[in-house]
């Protein structure tokens, strides 16, 4: 079981929309990272890559997975599509 | 004779340490700087940059920044203007100019500079709610604290952690963003001292009272009287620590990495005086911390990254002697950044 340095609230961290991923700094300088797939998986744990320390994502897991599930109805919607297409 | 040596330590991922090289961390090592070190007035560190005011009110930065990508060592930014303090926060900056112009740039994704805008890559002048006169200026990790003139606290950036606690405060709009303005109980309560931490603030009132806002989970925020008078106040992301008239330091607020500088327990509640003293001078990074005592310089806390510059990744529990001859001299400036020191000494 790890110990976190912190829990963080979703809303504090940063949402970069390019590489679907969530940034909160860490104390070393560098910053904990979670993707959007991780917390779409029901996933918590935000890592910093120069340092040891982890931060517990706090937020609507729930929310995440309704995300999650519309992107799969798109997804779908999209194939169809295509297939309609050709 | 006497010369003045810049030295840095701790992490590096950036250029931040101003060693001309990016690496993960570094060990003591002296710094080339573009001006001679006796002339530096002020060092400031931030997460992964550094930035020095000179003596004559040129600004030099080291380190990711948004004014000159990169640089890995202290190069010297192109402006008209000259200043007599600066701040650094995270990513952000300020200086204030001779003329008492405020000045931001930096990173502003919670519009910690005072604008509604994604980033600030050149100084931008900034004017305060009310057209209140600038006093001094400190960042926090997502917001800048300002004292005022008129003895108000301006707020601005990430305010979701003060609103959830304080009570004493005004929402103000300027620039198309919100400001809080943190109020004192009476006109007598003059605000002598600040300073930010990750979501609190904390401030002193008539050198003796501390007061506090924002987040308290691990017992940074605390309301002292202090008896004895304070003359320097700083914050870590969630411990602080004062130093009295007398030269005595105290600290408080979490300590799971000795950043209070004692193995008592994980959180500190009430301020406990440090076992070095007399302290001269101090200053709190993320999670460590440095102070100068007579002709030794002590750090405690996170050390990961060799942020306390002992030659471990173990935390320091208590305050620890830097185990370097080159310190048996007069100190003349002590900065940290995240996880970084700066110490400008005077060499004989």
């Amino acid at each position: 079981m790890s110990v976190f340095h912190d829990e963080i609230e979703i809303e504090d961290f940063e949402y970069n929309e390019e590489e679907e991923l969530y940034t909160y700094p860490c104390p070393c300088g560098d910053e904990f990272i979670i993707t959007k797939e991780e917390l779409m998986e029901g996933l918590e744990e935000a890592t910093c890559p120069s340092c040891s320390l982890k931060v517990k994502v706090i937020y609507n897991k729930e929310m995440f997975q309704k995300e999650e599930d519309l992107e799969n109805k798109l997804g779908n919607l999209s194939i169809k599509e295509t297939k309609v297409c050709n | 004779m006497t010369q003045f040596k810049l030295y840095s330590w701790g992490a590096n991922s950036h250029g931040q340490l101003g060693l001309g090289f990016k690496s993960e961390q570094e060990l003591i090592s002296e710094v080339e700087l573009p001006l001679d070190p006796k002339d530096i007035k002020e060092i400031k560190c931030g997460a992964r940059h550094s930035i020095i005011l000179s003596k004559n009110g040129e600004i030099f930065i080291s380190g990711k920044n948004e004014l000159n990508e990169n640089e890995c060592k202290f190069k010297r930014i192109d402006s008209t203007f000259k200043f007599s303090y600066i701040a650094c926060g995270w990513d952000v900056n300020a200086a204030l100019s001779f003329s008492g112009e405020l000045f931001v740039w930096g990173n502003n994704s919670s519009n910690q500079l005072g604008y509604k805008k994604e980033s600030i890559k050149f100084l931008q002048k900034l004017t305060l709610p009310d057209n209140e006169i600038v006093k001094s200026f400190k960042f926090g990790l997502k917001y800048m604290a300002i004292l005022t003139m008129s003895n108000h606290i301006l707020i601005t950036g990430s305010l979701r952690h003060f609103r959830k606690h304080a009570e004493n405060y005004q929402v103000l709009h300027h620039n198309s963003v919100e400001w809080l303005r943190v109020n004192t109980k009476t006109d007598n309560d003059i605000i002598t001292d600040y300073a930010c931490g990750q979501n609190h603030l904390i401030y002193v009132i008539r050198n003796h009272i501390l007061c506090s806002i924002g987040d308290n989970k691990f017992g940074q925020c605390g309301n002292f009287e202090i008896p004895d008078k304070i003359v320097k106040l700083e914050s870590g992301w969630t411990h602080n620590g004062f130093l009295t008239v007398f030269k005595q330091l105290f600290l408080f607020g979490r300590n799971n990495h000795g950043q209070c500088g004692c193995k008592s327990s994980e959180f500190i509640v009430e301020p406990q005086k440090c076992s070095i003293s007399p302290v001269e001078q101090f200053s709190i990074g993320s999670e460590h911390c440095i102070i100068l005592s007579e002709d030794d310089i002590y750090t405690f806390g996170w050390n990961e990254h060799r942020n306390c510059g002992h030659d471990t990744d173990d935390d320091i529990l208590i305050p620890t002697k830097l185990p370097i001859s080159i310190f048996k001299k007069q100190i003349h400036l002590l900065a940290t950044g995240a996880g970084f020191c700066m110490v400008l000494l005077e060499v004989r």
